[in-house]
């Protein structure tokens, strides 16, 4: 299962529901890629943006009833490349962060390694 | 008046009397046509106005130009505390000011046929009328009242007789008001009566439309909020169906657990519907994953701390966390023989920023042996909990039994607000 490109990708995973950042961590492994966090707390995530070592994002958009937006803003910043996953699918996604790719819940392991797919490619330009 | 020429004769009586006439008849004409001219402005008022204030302000215009009235007054009804009284609307023809001192009219004798709305009340002289000042504390009009002596008055009625207030027309010169002015009066109530209604009408429906929105907004709303609650059910489903086949050993093993767990989700859900997914109590929560393990032979030691609600996000979290703990218990621990126990119990710590302990210690079970891999439970409880809701849980494979004690805020256990 594992894909060569994404193979040793760094994601920070931002996700709060813990079932589901199990769900991620195991697709990003079985993907080859080291996962970072998973956190579920929006300033633990805020605290790490900043300069922790990744490659990409994968952020749940809503971290209990607070939106992960601030943290997309960080990444954009620094040029991180993410993809949301949510439950709302794209209509959750605020409108300046509507080019990333949304993993709309749920997702398969096929889903995720495109989107990855997508953030490795933005990340090589 | 005579009319003379130098020159001639004196005009006869007869052409007198017909200039007289024509005057009369013209100035009857220019009366005339000026009521046709307000009714039309009451008319086209009512028509297209749809602000009450302003249509109720041209009826009552129109009035005291119909009747030659010096005041007019529009009085709503309105029904307070202390029973039926009018309170001030529209003035015609005296600043507002010259009422604000007033108490508004009450139902007194003179004022009492407003309330049956029946009667057109009209008096040449209201201060020497036998209806006038019976009434404490002002008997007749407060001082400082706007002089009236000519007086007319009619209620406002529905077409379903409800009286909805009432137009009065005053003049301080006595006699002013006549017959055809009490007529042009109860023609005018029945203008204002329609045009109140329909202005009400149109309101209501305005209300009744926005209403409608409103709710169709809040459906709308929690529709999206069902499909979102129900794919993260989904991915957590995904999940466990993930967690559970990568730890089991046969078809047979991974349907069991499975289904074990996907009922200790749904478990937890029954409690949240209940409460409307505002919240669940954590003794609920942990008892209905508890229960199908025999709480009542005594083998659960339930001692419970204080009552505690938990957000639905936590609840699920924390009911999940209890069945992995209890099969776990069920399937290697205290509760896989005849005389194991578990108890269970917790605290909250006072201060500022309040932490669950949660102990669950393991008694006479058989021997503790530590497992070489990590399973879905312990991961779940160290990692997945740990992390979700913002504190630190701690699994001992104590050789007298296995203990799991959870520290967690309750800043990330307790619903908000």
């Amino acid at each position: 299962m594992s894909d060569n490109k994404l193979s040793g990708l760094r994601v920070l995973v931002v996700e709060d529901e813990a079932l589901v950042a199990m769900l991620v961590e195991d697709m990003l492994t079985d993907l080859g890629c080291t996962v970072v966090g998973p956190l579920a707390d929006l300033d633990e995530a805020l605290a790490i943006v900043g300069d922790a070592e990744i490659d990409c994002a994968v952020l749940d958009v809503n971290l209990g009833g607070k939106p992960i937006f601030p943290v997309a803003d960080a990444l954009k910043a620094r040029g991180v490349p993410f993809a949301f996953a949510s439950g709302y699918g794209e209509a959750g996604v605020r409108e300046d962060h509507r080019s990333a790719p949304v993993l709309q819940k749920p997702f398969r392991e096929a889903d995720l390694a495109r989107a990855l797919d997508v953030l490795a490619a933005a990340r090589a330009v | 008046m005579v009319i003379e020429r130098s020159d001639g004769p004196t005009l006869g009586p007869s052409v007198f009397d017909a200039n007289e006439r024509l005057l009369a008849a013209e100035a009857a004409l220019a009366a005339e046509r000026r009521r046709a001219d307000a009714l039309s402005r009451i008319a086209l008022s009512i028509g297209t106005d749809g602000n009450l204030e302003n249509v109720v302000q041209a009826v009552v215009d129109g009035g005291v130009e119909l009747t030659g009235a010096r005041y007019g007054a529009f009085f709503y009804n309105t029904v307070g505390e202390a029973g039926e009284s009018l309170t001030l609307y529209i003035l015609s023809g005296a600043p507002r000011e010259a009422f604000a001192s007033f108490p508004m009219p009450r139902k007194t004798m003179l004022f009492a046929p407003t309330w049956a709305g029946r009667e057109v009340v009209r008096s040449g002289d209201i201060k020497a009328d036998p209806r006038y000042g019976h009434n404490l504390p002002h008997h007749g009009m407060p001082k400082g009242h706007l002089e009236v002596r000519s007086y007319l008055n009619a209620a406002v009625v529905s077409r379903s007789g409800e009286v909805l207030g009432s137009m009065f027309f005053g003049h301080p010169e006595p006699d002013v008001f006549d017959e055809a002015s009490e007529r042009l009066l109860v023609g005018l109530a029945g203008q204002a009566a329609s045009a109140i209604e329909t202005v009400r009408l149109h309101r209501d429906m305005a209300r009744e439309l926005e209403e409608r929105r409103r709710v169709e907004e809040r459906q709308k709303l929690l529709l999206n909020e069902l499909n979102h609650r129900v794919k993260n059910t989904l991915a957590t489903v995904q999940s466990i169906a993930y967690q559970t086949q990568r730890s089991a050993r046969s078809p047979a093993a991974f349907r069991e657990a499975f289904e074990a767990r996907l009922m200790a989700l749904s478990q937890t859900h029954n409690l949240l519907t209940e409460q409307g997914w505002q919240g669940a109590d954590l003794t609920e929560v942990l008892q209905a994953e508890f229960e199908p393990y025999d709480t009542a032979s005594g083998r659960f030691i339930f001692e419970g701390g204080p009552a505690l609600r938990l957000s639905p996000k936590a609840a699920v979290a924390v009911g999940m966390a209890a069945h992995e703990l209890v099969t776990n218990a069920a399937k290697y621990g205290a509760l896989s023989n005849a005389r194991g126990s578990v108890g269970v119990r917790w605290s909250v710590s006072d201060g500022s920023d309040p932490i669950l302990t949660f102990q669950w210690t393991e008694r006479d079970g058989p021997s503790v042996v530590v497992p070489q891999h990590r399973g879905f439970g312990r991961r779940l409880l160290e990692q997945g909990l740990a992390n979700e809701l913002s504190g630190q849980v701690q699994i001992t494979y104590d050789p007298d039994g296995l203990r799991c004690v959870m520290r967690l805020p309750l800043r990330s256990l307790e619903p908000e607000d």
